[in-house]
């Protein structure tokens, strides 16, 4: 039987403004697929983003939804964690929002480990503005505002969340569409901050300037670097050389922030009580 | 974005004559981003800060590929946010560069808390900005209350309403604000989309012409390895209001820079900018526009409208908000029956449930012996286009305004009252 996505999606909402061969709606329906796979109410689970492309994912789904100002996802979601710590919440976005002017938010939300999914969708550019150059877009590559190749080195987001203390971090490409939804379900069902990196193809903004003749290429591309980190564990360094781990690349059990917070509250109030 | 040379040399001499332009140089067909950007490299500028937000976002795209084609010898700094990109146009005027920023909309607002450091930092970077509104909900449209935000924060602040005219502030406001009598930052700003997007046909003067008008920055206390000394140390309470007599006698003291400033300016290159305020079709009027930015381009053609109907109206038109030119309005606007502010901004709960211009032409013409009619005109909000129809019908009410002594509203709310 086919999955029903309708169910899920606001009606009069479609079409999408993701360009032809954009990712993230292979992001968005592995969202759907997870959320369903989850079992959770539509009126108890909550989608957050801030700007850009990736950030108009909320509009269309059919949950309590917000789009905030750029960069400021992973702040509005911890004050709504905080304000109702029994409600899903799921921060969606892109790189430049979630690692560039939303970056000081995002390592505090890992630090915090406080418990939201934030699905960050990287096409390695800001797609939306028209191809300026982000942290997460590769050394060399091109951009609007590289035309001579980015003099930068990048941020990977990945060991960024890991680095910055979130208990759940995983990675995946627009690819591999399947592994997308179980990463996000694993991520929603851990108790902590759980980040899921999706690598995803921007063709317009991206592909072009960057000698990508098709998305598929793009894809293929993906398809070619991702290494599942079960089978890293056995190849060499050399082997390894130019790839990316995919799968959860890092899992603990930590303190959740909403919990201790509660712990802290019961403390001050109930001085007696252990 | 369509930023070709469309005609030089011998084609470009004859469409001078036609249509009446006088001035020397190359006529180019430029969006108001492009002519920024071209006056900016002319300007020689040597740090740029950037972050993409639109509508501005192209003036950054076309100064890198300006950079990287080595037509501009450029430091081109991605910020990793608004807040950040200003931080680095801070800096970098700090160690004395000519440096640049700029942005739009939710971004202007982001980078609030740099404003004032910049400016009491006496540093003078400056801003291209083309309006968008800001959130929520997101709305790519044209409206000034972004730039209009910042205007407690130090910075000279004025809106140009065509590309040329942009291309020309972006010169003045350097050599204004790097004046040593001056050092201030400059926003200068255009209507997004409508200036920001749409080209126009811009005089572009050579070179030499430029480096003649501008000498390069002189900022007496750049940061330097050699001599080092402190910028922005913490102060006491005590110090606090003589730094900000300091800061309000720099403002104060632009308004003869920018007379001869502008003045030179029109002496060089043939123009004919009033330093502050531009009146049309004003000299017999008895009622008029008053306006800031873009939409004046339409209003123009509104006034020469009504005025074949036998209307009495004018156009004033200001050209600065900051510092705002009280004496040269006061004798202007005094001896009009009634004045109409075209507001393409919101204070929410405002005096008189106006924006913010109607503000300060009311505390400008408080102090009159005349004191006209005033009121509001709501209008453009949300980027909304500003229609003839909209403004005959501002003219009509200005016009029974004019006859009766008063008007029916502190503030008209354009799309609404008007239908």
């Amino acid at each position: 039987m086919t999955f029903d996505y309708e169910k899920y999606i606001r009606p009069g909402k479609l079409p999408h403004i993701w360009c032809p061969g954009c990712g993230h709606g292979i992001v968005m329906k592995g969202l759907i697929r997870a959320i369903d796979k989850c079992g959770l109410q539509k009126n108890r689970t909550a989608i957050v983003s801030g700007i850009g492309c990736a950030s108009r994912l909320p509009g269309y789904v059919d949950f309590n939804t917000v789009h905030t100002a750029h960069g400021r996802a992973a702040a509005f979601a911890t004050g709504m964690k905080m304000a109702d710590p029994d409600m899903t919440v799921i921060c969606t976005g892109g790189d430049g929002d979630g690692v560039a002017i939303g970056g000081n938010h995002f390592i505090h939300a890992c630090r915090r480990n406080i418990d939201l999914t934030y699905v960050i969708m990287n096409n390695h550019i800001y797609g939306m503005t028209g191809g300026q150059f982000s942290p997460c877009t590769p050394t060399d590559a091109f951009a609007s505002t590289t035309p001579y190749g980015n003099p930068d080195p990048i941020f990977d987001i990945s060991k960024l969340a890991i680095g910055a203390g979130a208990t759940f971090v995983a990675r995946t490409t627009a690819y591999h569409a399947t592994q997308i939804d179980k990463l996000i379900t694993e991520g929603i069902k851990h108790k902590g901050m759980a980040v899921i990196e999706v690598l995803d193809c921007c063709p317009t903004s991206y592909g072009r300037r960057n000698k990508f003749r098709s998305v598929v290429e793009m894809m293929k591309q993906h398809k070619d670097i991702a290494v599942p980190v079960t089978a890293a564990a056995k190849m060499s360094e050399e082997q390894l050389a130019g790839k990316i781990l995919t799968g959860v690349l890092h899992k603990e059990n930590k303190p959740e922030y909403c919990e201790q917070y509660a712990k802290l509250i019961n403390k001050v109030q109930n001085p007696t009580s252990k | 974005m369509a930023n070709e040379d469309v005609k030089v040399g011998r084609q470009a001499e004859e469409d001078k004559g036609a249509l009446g332009d006088s001035r020397p140089g190359t006529i180019k067909f430029l969006t108001g981003l492009g002519a920024a950007a071209h006056a900016l490299r002319m300007a020689d500028i040597d740090v740029a800060s950037s972050y993409p937000i639109r509508p501005y976002t192209g003036v950054m795209m076309m100064l890198s590929m300006m950079a990287a084609r080595g037509e501009l010898d450029l430091e081109f700094v991605h910020g990793e946010g608004e807040h950040g990109q200003l931080g680095i146009a801070h800096g970098a005027s700090s160690a004395g560069a000519r440096a640049m920023t700029g942005s739009s909309g939710v971004g202007v607002v982001y980078a609030m808390e740099v404003y004032s450091p910049i400016s009491g930092g006496r540093c003078p970077v400056q801003m291209v900005i083309a309006d968008r509104t800001l959130d929520p909900p997101g709305d790519f449209g044209s409206e000034h209350t972004d730039a209009l935000s910042t205007r407690d924060q130090g910075w000279m602040l004025g809106w140009a309403h065509t590309p040329q005219e942009v291309f020309d502030n972006t010169l003045m406001y350097y050599r204004i604000g790097e004046d040593p009598r001056v050092y201030l930052p400059q926003m200068n700003c255009q209507d997004g989309y409508f200036i920001s997007h749409i080209p126009q046909r811009v005089v572009v003067p050579t070179q030499e012409e430029v480096n003649s008008f501008l000498p390069p920055l002189e900022f007496p206390d750049a940061l330097d390895p050699l001599n080092p000394l402190g910028h922005g140390p913490q102060i006491f309470p005590g110090q606090g209001h003589v730094l900000e007599a300091t800061r309000v006698n720099a403002m104060m003291g632009t308004f003869p820079v920018i007379d001869e400033v502008v003045n030179d300016f029109n002496k060089r290159f043939g123009t004919s900018y009033d330093p502050f305020v531009e009146q049309y079709k004003c000299s017999d009027a008895e009622y008029v526009i008053f306006i800031s930015g873009g939409h004046a381009f339409t209003g123009k053609f509104a006034v020469d409208h009504m005025r074949e109907k036998g209307m009495k109206i004018g156009l004033v038109r200001t050209r600065w908000v900051r510092p705002w030119p009280t004496d040269y309005l006061a004798d202007i606007l005094s001896k009009f029956k009634a004045i109409g502010v075209v507001e393409t901004n919101n204070s929410f709960g405002a005096a008189r449930q106006c924006g913010i211009l109607t503000l300060e032409v009311a505390t400008t013409l408080y102090q009159c012996d005349n004191k006209p009619v005033l009121t509001a005109f709501m209008a453009g909000l949300g980027g909304e286009v500003i229609r003839l129809d909209e403004f005959y019908y501002m003219g009509d009410v200005l016009k029974d305004a004019a006859a009766k002594g008063s008007t029916e509203r502190t503030a008209y709310w354009i799309g609404f009252h008007n239908v």
